[in-house]
């Protein structure tokens, strides 16, 4: 049972350092004064949400794998997760994903250790996600404990919210980057439609 | 020749393509095969072979998960032959092993085999008569998923290795059997001798050599048969098998080892490999930069090649000797890579032995063979470079390298609970004399391993030997222990490296006799092999016996 607590507080550690760095990402490229941010959008409000869309994430995808918007359109997602492994919503370009996945690699590296065992995560109690609760003993998060704007985990038979107003950009991806997911093709495509005031 | 159908692998890829999508409404397909003599010029001259429908390998079974299957299999040769379906659970009738499964396939008869796929994924399939898979009777097959799996790629390639020899198959054996170390070119001389005593001193040279000659083996025995032509898709380097593909796409390769006796360590310079299958089972993705496989082990990896260029895959054979390589290419590109140096080749040292630890453990045992005249005094002294591993796996650009403890099902085993008994089976052998057992005894002299109906067993394999052995089971999944409880995954064919313990648990849920061996050709040939019967109510006191002695 030794073990257990302390593989159990590992992966703890391991959630708080992939919100964390969701969290850093996010915050960063939702952060004004960037050029390509207003292109990619921004947070939406729950009053001018215009579509909700349902995504199911499972091992190791989604579904559906591609969806329709427009410029300026306000969308609400709603994220389940059906697999048995911690998964990601995060809205990005390519490239933020990849640097994403970088960082959330060589983070993994560092702690020796695997954070996606299944055994371990499912008992996890989802107050203790709260950066709050989390052992801080050796984690630099200084300056992390902020809302993820674009990007969401969602436990093993939880649901999650997410509303953005998305931009001009054509290119945004919806990406999973737990480590191995997006390779193996946990990505799904944003395509643009045009401007919502022209349909 | 054999290798014509290979030629266009845009063509094949869609035609590929259109089977499957063909398939998606047919639950029942008839498959004809017919093992035949063929002449190939695949070494560099023109030399009889075996193929299966003319070709090597024989082509590509593209079957459906949940589909009825019918193949009908007209040897032609004028020997008995067989075909095994490796790594599919089917009724043990339909395993196509002779002397356990059947009586074979006689010269001009047809046998039928009827299964249903109840699996998917990456296998293969391929004579289990003598050493004709040597000769060239093997083939891929691939079982599409019926429901969505979970990955997504643009494109889907096979990449089967193997390995060919110019000589006739039957005289390899008898060369090793004369002459074990026939094929080890890299045979250590009086010059290296001097250049130990000038490196790690006159004792540790000395002792060293005692050391192996105790053994009965040479630490230039990573391989044991050399001179190999090694193919991709039944090509050869110069031919290098092409595969397309778009900058971006995500490109799936279904690698399968279908050689005789040869190991490959796996690498595509500049790009990381995410390794989503292992012997056909969805395991949870882990990006690497090189694998090792072992024979009849596959392994399916996605890559995504970014640039507008041509990317190498080079399976270099574990002794060095050469690469089977194939090139990824992407369609706008004339980028026409080298072929990159061999690697250092390895030698074997008393660490890869175990020697260091192990050799402790199995004295403790009081185990008797041919380590019992091993001086572990002699040992202690050893140090520094004589105990650095000559066989561990590194990448070639320093980078990750897979290993077992990498592999964790995607799904927890639904079978998954503590085996009511073990079973310890020994790897033995006897290199100078060249015959291979298990626990000392060759299979022509071995009662079967019996198993009860629906009882879990662990099987602790202890390699005594100096060579890896990839061990195949059939009917039956083994669930590799690599310290993943539930998520352990399962494979046919686990790889035990010399001097090295590991253990797998097995559910017998397959009654019926079933074939259980090492998967090197030569090794299976001479006897490191054993039946295993899986029965309602069998002898208790077989149960509890030792197995095998």
């Amino acid at each position: 049972m030794k073990n257990f607590t302390n593989k159990t507080r590992q992966s703890l550690t391991a959630i708080g350092l992939i919100m964390a760095l969701g969290l850093g990402t996010g915050y960063a490229l939702a952060s004004p004064g960037g050029n390509h941010n207003d292109a990619i959008g921004k947070p939406g409000q729950e009053a001018t949400v215009d579509r909700v869309i349902e995504i199911s994430l499972d091992d190791n995808y989604f579904d559906p794998e591609s969806i329709e918007i427009r410029s300026g359109e306000t969308i609400k997602f709603i994220l389940s997760n059906q697999g048995d492994g911690l998964h990601e919503f995060n809205l990005g370009t390519p490239e933020m994903h990849e640097a994403h996945q970088e960082e959330m690699a060589e983070m993994m590296e560092s702690m020796n250790m695997d954070g996606m065992d299944h055994g371990s995560m499912m008992g996890m109690d989802h107050d203790s996600m709260g950066m709050s609760n989390m052992d801080k003993g050796n984690m630099e998060m200084g300056g992390m404990e902020h809302d993820s704007p674009n990007s969401v985990f969602v436990q093993p038979g939880e649901q999650a919210e997410l509303i953005w107003t998305f931009g001009e950009a054509d290119n945004l991806e919806f990406a999973c980057n737990v480590p191995g997911h997006y390779d193996s093709g946990m990505v799904g495509a944003f395509k643009q439609a045009g401007p919502a005031d022209a349909s | 020749m054999s290798f014509l159908n290979q030629a266009k692998p845009v063509a094949a890829a869609l035609f590929l393509g259109s089977l499957s999508l063909a398939s998606l409404s047919a639950k029942a397909g008839i498959y004809n095969l017919t093992i035949d003599e063929v002449m190939t010029d695949i070494g560099g001259e023109l030399r009889p072979a075996m193929g299966i429908n003319g070709q090597i390998p024989g082509p590509e079974l593209r079957f459906r998960e949940g589909e009825e299957i019918t193949l009908n299999v007209t040897n032609n040769l004028e020997e008995d032959s067989s075909i095994h379906w490796h790594g599919l659970i089917l009724p043990y009738q339909m395993d196509g092993v002779p002397g356990i499964s059947f009586d074979g396939i006689k010269p001009g008869e047809t046998f039928t085999y009827k299964f249903t796929a109840n699996q998917n994924g990456t296998y293969w399939y391929h004579s289990h008569s003598g050493l004709q898979e040597q000769a060239g009777v093997y083939g891929p097959l691939v079982i599409d998923a019926a429901k969505r799996e979970p990955f997504r790629v643009d494109r889907d390639y096979t990449i089967l290795l193997s390995d060919w020899t110019n000589e006739d198959p039957n005289d390899v054996l008898a060369n090793l059997k004369k002459q074990s170390d026939y094929y080890n070119y890299g045979q250590r001389t009086v010059g290296d001798f001097f250049e130990d005593v000038a490196q790690i001193g006159l004792a540790e040279t000395i002792s060293d050599r005692v050391a192996w000659g105790n053994m009965r083996m040479t630490p230039t025995d990573i391989a044991d048969v050399s001179g190999y032509t090694f193919l991709v898709n039944g090509r050869n380097p110069d031919q290098n098998w092409t595969g397309l593909f778009k900058p971006g796409e995500r490109v799936r390769l279904r690698f399968i080892n279908g050689s005789a006796m040869s190991y490959f360590d796996v690498r595509i310079p500049g790009l990381e490999m995410t390794v989503v299958q292992a012997d056909g089972n969805n395991v949870k993705p882990v990006k690497v930069d090189e694998f090792r496989i072992a024979v009849a082990e596959t392994y399916d990896v996605i890559v995504r090649p970014k640039e507008d260029t041509a990317y190498q895959i080079l399976a270099e054979s574990i002794d060095r000797t050469g690469f089977a390589r194939a090139t990824l290419t992407a369609e706008e590109t004339t980028a026409t890579p080298a072929l990159p140096k061999l690697r250092e080749r390895p030698l074997l040292t008393m660490a890869d032995m175990g020697m260091d630890h192990g050799a402790m453990e199995m004295d403790a045992k009081g185990e008797t063979g041919d380590m019992a005249g091993m001086d572990h005094s002699n040992m202690a002294g050893m140090s520094g470079d004589a105990m650095k591993s000559g066989i561990a796996p590194e990448a070639a650009n320093g980078g990750k390298i897979l290993v077992y403890g990498d592999l964790k099902s995607l799904k927890a085993v639904e079978d998954y609970r503590a085996p009511e008994r073990e079973i310890e089976l020994r790897l033995t052998g006897n290199m100078e004399r060249y015959y291979w057992s298990i626990n000392g005894i060759k299979y022509s002299d071995a009662d079967p391993v019996k198993l009860a109906y629906g009882e879990r067993v662990r099987i602790k394999f202890v390699n005594e030997t100096m060579m890896s052995h990839p061990m195949h089971l059939h009917g039956m999944w083994m669930q590799l222990d690599t310290g993943k409880g539930e998520f352990n995954p399962l494979k046919h064919t686990v790889n035990v490296p010399p001097g090295q313990t590991l253990t797998v648990d097995v559910t017998a849920d397959a009654l019926g006799e079933w074939a259980f061996h090492c998967h090197l050709l030569y090794h299976m040939a001479t006897g490191m092999f054993r039946k295993v019967v899986v029965e309602e109510t069998p002898d208790l006191s077989s149960l509890t016996a030792p197995v095998g002695e």
